[in-house]
């Protein structure tokens, strides 16, 4: 129900991946009023489905290809049903069923249940070692399995066959690709150019079998070997089977839509049912199925406006177009690239050398496809060809030759319908638009407000021709123009800092008013707050009004708008005493929630603004910082004085370093533990900085992260004592804070600096940088105060922290 | 009904801060924006969000739970359609009065 008391339609969305997200994205970007709740099969955020070979080659970890995040979901009010499957539909009653066998009533239905792996009837396939690649659970049960193993095989010569062979080879097995036919991607590629793909495979180490289908796969419990049609045999300690996917039409055959190969759709993207929509893998439009992300963004956007009632907008086929890399080659393919068509004529350029094909496919006077190779820069040109079936006789003969490399102008001729970011489906005229309405000026600005160049970036070049187009002269490319601290500045925070210091400028509102644009933005007011504390040691001017709410009142606010009370219990060791202050100090208030933290504090929820300085003076214990990006507390484990397995006492160096740290702000929050033994207990390897002792004394860990992200932390150094331990661990905090941008966390920082360059800059006898540092960071350590104790004991408690005005009369 | 009611002596109010007050049973962030005081709803349309703990720039509050912005003249919210209540505040005599 609305604030209105009208009551939601419901759309439920059967499917979380590109398909079903790129959906309700387009229904919320509408407008349009619709209570959404989609399900997810998978027991993930959805993720970019693409990005999974990076996942099996380690290139990326999960989090790096999550389309949304959690937050993504509350804010429009969307709800996410993870690992659960709508199991049936009954289009008649209006109702779906989920896994539990709940009903489900819906107003519309969207399914996007994408496809399925084939799983081809060989005898033996049922053998332990052998994986099909289609989603996260594959992955990772292919990578679990391959610990400790020599040879893959692959059985399928496609795209996602090479692309697994591909990435388990990067992690050091021996792979090899069986294919059945006669030619590796057959889908994409053309003799000559699958030739090419081979041997540049082969010289990465990657055997390719063509001609070899396999009969049996033998073994006694897991997977020994693979016997194939042609007599031959061998071994292999895993196999990978990649034979092609099937449209999942299950769902909808059982609801009794009409399926053929797909689920049938028409042009506005309903199936049989009027109130039921298909897009995706899963669907068959015009007697086509695709297989590749480009369609679903225009099918999304039909689908959008044809649940919302706003017939009219048409889908009406794709250009099956693949961009793609594999094994470092750079491959597209176009259209009806075969060139065996009647009438069609090919023109072709080859080196088998330079591994560079090329091949533009005509059909009269009009190209229809193409295939590139090696060089791809003329890609988007070809693609306008063909989609816009332009009559090419005045350039036949540079069609070829046309805009390679770089050489000659090679831009695109794009009209305001052509598509320039397929993977987000948006046109010309849209980025266009943005442009003059919003002033835009970058592809990263130009991603924010309609998320063209935000997947793949292939379309880079062709965003900044079009910034080019409408600029002009004012354009500059993205590559030379440095990161500016946000909108509000035109400089970088690195040239911000150093205005600072040679400006003597000490306020924020000083800092906006000379450098930058005035007002400030959600960002800067706060970050601004951050680099003057750190520049002026705390002698900068303090405006409480840039500190977000938690900086001000020295509380983390909750949803209710209340706060948290995180009292500082160093190193997480308490007494009797305390727990007694802290257990009277939530009686006295009616604290409704004591919890402990994930960092081993005691939390009080639910205080309200006016009680917080009494609370505090009752508890009599400094601020845990729990609110703040500064550092948080150190975790410990129990160490040597009691663990049997303890080498080193951690509570102790815990206790230390948490003193020693306290208080201090960094450009986002440092969370930090102390573990006795390589046990891990305090979980040291996910902290921002962790120690984790050893028989010798401690190995210091930095940059790893336990939440959205997780990371194992990179080490840093080894340390004989608990003072060379310490003295590292400043050195690192330090220098984060000095060089980190604000709000990025140790785990991005290291990744961007490189650990090399850090442990250069911090660990080498050579480098000036250590006394500077300890310098700098004993200064800011003198500059430090407990808040609460100066809350309570400041004069402008009351205007802080209670209700101006209560009048009633 | 329509009188203007005192709320308090305008150095109450730090600039670029919001503060709440209750009048009426109504919760009401009023704002010193520096030249200008301005009064809406304390309650984000979106999730209730106390708008007077915000981070204000310029004539805008940014709602301190989920980042909703919201024009402080106008009442309304970023991207939504909904809006939040806006009342008459004014400076005489350094107090400042808002009309319901």
């Amino acid at each position: 129900m609305t604030a209105s008391g009208e009551k939601l339609r419901r759309l439920v969305v059967v499917g979380n991946g590109i398909a079903g997200t790129a959906v309700i994205e387009n229904v919320l970007a509408l407008k349009e009023r619709f209570e959404i709740v989609v399900y997810g099969a998978e027991a993930y955020v959805g993720y970019n489905r693409i990005l999974l070979s990076d996942i099996l080659s380690g290139a990326r970890e999960l989090r790096d290809t999550l389309l949304k995040n959690g937050e993504w979901y509350f804010e429009n009010n969307v709800r996410l049903c993870v690992n659960n499957k709508i199991t049936s539909v009954d289009p008649l009653k209006k109702a779906a069923f989920d896994g539990e066998g709940k009903r489900v009533p819906y107003d519309k239905l969207v399914i996007a249940t994408g496809s399925n792996p084939i799983v081809p009837e060989i005898p033996g396939i049922e053998k332990k070692g052998i994986f099909t690649f289609r989603n996260i659970k594959d992955a990772e049960a292919i990578i679990s399995f391959s610990k400790g193993r020599h040879t893959v095989a692959i059985i399928g010569g496609g795209l996602l066959g090479l692309e697994a062979g591909v990435a388990l080879a990067h992690r050091g097995l021996h792979a090899t690709v069986y294919h059945h036919g006669d030619r590796l991607m057959g889908q994409q590629l053309d003799d000559e150019a699958g030739t090419i793909l081979k041997k540049e495979l082969e010289r990465k180490g990657i055997g390719v079998s063509l001609n070899h289908s396999a009969v049996e796969f033998i073994g006694r419990d897991s997977v020994e070997g693979i016997a194939f049609s042609n007599g031959r045999a061998y071994e292999a300690d895993m196999v990978v089977v990649s034979t092609g996917i099937v449209p999942n039409v299950e769902l909808a055959a059982r609801a009794g839509l009409q399926t053929r190969r797909g689920i049938v759709v028409n042009d506005f993207m309903e199936t049989s049912d009027p109130d039921v929509f298909a897009l995706g893998e899963c669907v068959e439009h015009r007697g086509r199925t695709y297989g590749i992300v480009a369609p679903i963004r225009e099918q999304a956007r039909v689908v959008a406006a044809s649940v919302s009632g706003k017939k009219g907008v048409k889908y009406e086929g794709t250009v099956e177009a693949t961009a793609l890399k594999v094994a470092g080659i750079e491959l597209v393919s176009i259209g009806d690239f075969s060139g065996t068509s009647p009438g069609s004529e090919s023109l072709t350029y080859s080196d088998r050398g330079l591994s560079q094909y090329k091949k533009v496919v005509l059909q009269g006077n009009r190209v229809v496809g193409a295939v590139l190779m090696g060089d791809t820069g003329d890609h988007h040109r070809l693609l306008q060809l063909v989609k816009n079936q332009a009559d090419v006789t005045l350039f036949r003969k540079t069609l070829l030759t046309g805009a390679t490399g770089g050489k000659g102008d090679g831009r695109v001729v794009l009209s305001d319908e052509d598509v320039v970011c397929g993977c987000m489906g948006v046109t010309k005229k849209t980025i266009v638009e943005a442009i003059q309405k919003y002033e835009l000026t970058s592809r990263e600005e130009i991603g924010e407000k309609t998320r063209a160049c935000t997947s793949c970036k292939s379309c880079g070049p062709l965003v900044d021709q079009v910034l080019q187009e409408v600029l002009g002269g004012e354009f500059v490319p993205v590559a030379e123009k440095p990161k500016t601290f946000c909108r509000c500045f035109s400089i970088s925070q690195k040239e911000l800092a150093a205005k600072i210091r040679s400006t003597g400028l000490r306020a924020v509102s000083d800092v906006l008013n000379k450098l930058g644009n005035g007002v400030g933005c959600a960002y800067c007011k706060p970050g601004l707050s951050y680099l003057l504390s750190e520049i002026w040691a705390g002698n900068h001017r303090e405006e409480r009004s840039a500190r977000f709410i938690n900086d001000r009142v020295h509380a983390n606010i909750q949803k209710d708008g209340t706060f948290s009370v995180v009292p500082r219990i160093y190193g997480g060791v308490t007494s009797p005493a305390e727990l007694r202050r802290i257990a009277d100090a939530a009686e006295k208030y009616k604290v409704p929630m004591v919890k402990i933290t994930g960092g081993q504090r005691i939390d009080l929820l639910g205080v309200k603004k006016e009680a917080l300085p009494s609370i505090w003076a009752d508890l009599g214990m400094p601020s845990g910082h729990a609110y703040a990006k500064a550092t948080r507390t150190v975790k410990t484990c129990v160490g040597s004085e009691y663990c049997r397995f303890g080498v080193q006492d951690s509570t102790s160096l815990g206790i230390k370093m948490e003193k020693l740290f306290e208080g201090l702000h960094a450009p986002h929050k440092v969370k930090m533990a102390v573990s006795g033994c390589p046990r891990n207990c305090a979980e040291s390897y996910v902290k921002d900085i962790g120690l984790v002792a050893i028989q010798t004394g401690w190995e210091i860990y930095v940059g790893g992260a336990a939440g959205m992200t997780v990371r194992k932390g990179d080490l840093l150094a080894t340390a004989n004592t608990d003072e060379e331990a310490l003295r590292v661990a400043t050195l690192f905090l330090q220098y984060y804070r000095e060089e980190g941008n604000y709000m990025e966390r140790t785990y991005d920082f290291v990744v961007r600096l490189g650990m090399e360059k850090i442990k250069r800059e911090l660990l080498d006898p050579e480098s000036p940088r250590p006394a500077a540092l300890l310098e700098r960071f004993n200064l800011a350590k003198t500059a430090v105060a407990e808040p609460w104790k100066a809350e309570i004991e400041g004069r402008e408690r009351k205007a802080r922290f209670e209700e101006l005005a209560v009048i009633n009369e | 009904m329509n009188e203007p009611i005192k709320i308090g002596d305008y150095r109450q109010f730090p600039a670029g801060e919001g503060r709440k007050c209750t009048v009426r049973g109504e919760e009401i962030g009023i704002f010193n924006l520096g030249d200008e005081f301005r009064a809406v709803s304390n309650r984000c349309p979106h999730k209730g969000g106390p708008l007077s703990d915000g981070l204000v720039l310029g004539a805008e509050v940014i709602c301190p739970v989920h980042s909703r912005k919201i024009d402080l003249k106008t009442g309304s919210v970023a991207n939504e359609a909904e809006k939040v209540k806006t009342f008459e505040v004014f400076l005489k005599d350094g107090d400042v009065y808002l009309k319901l």
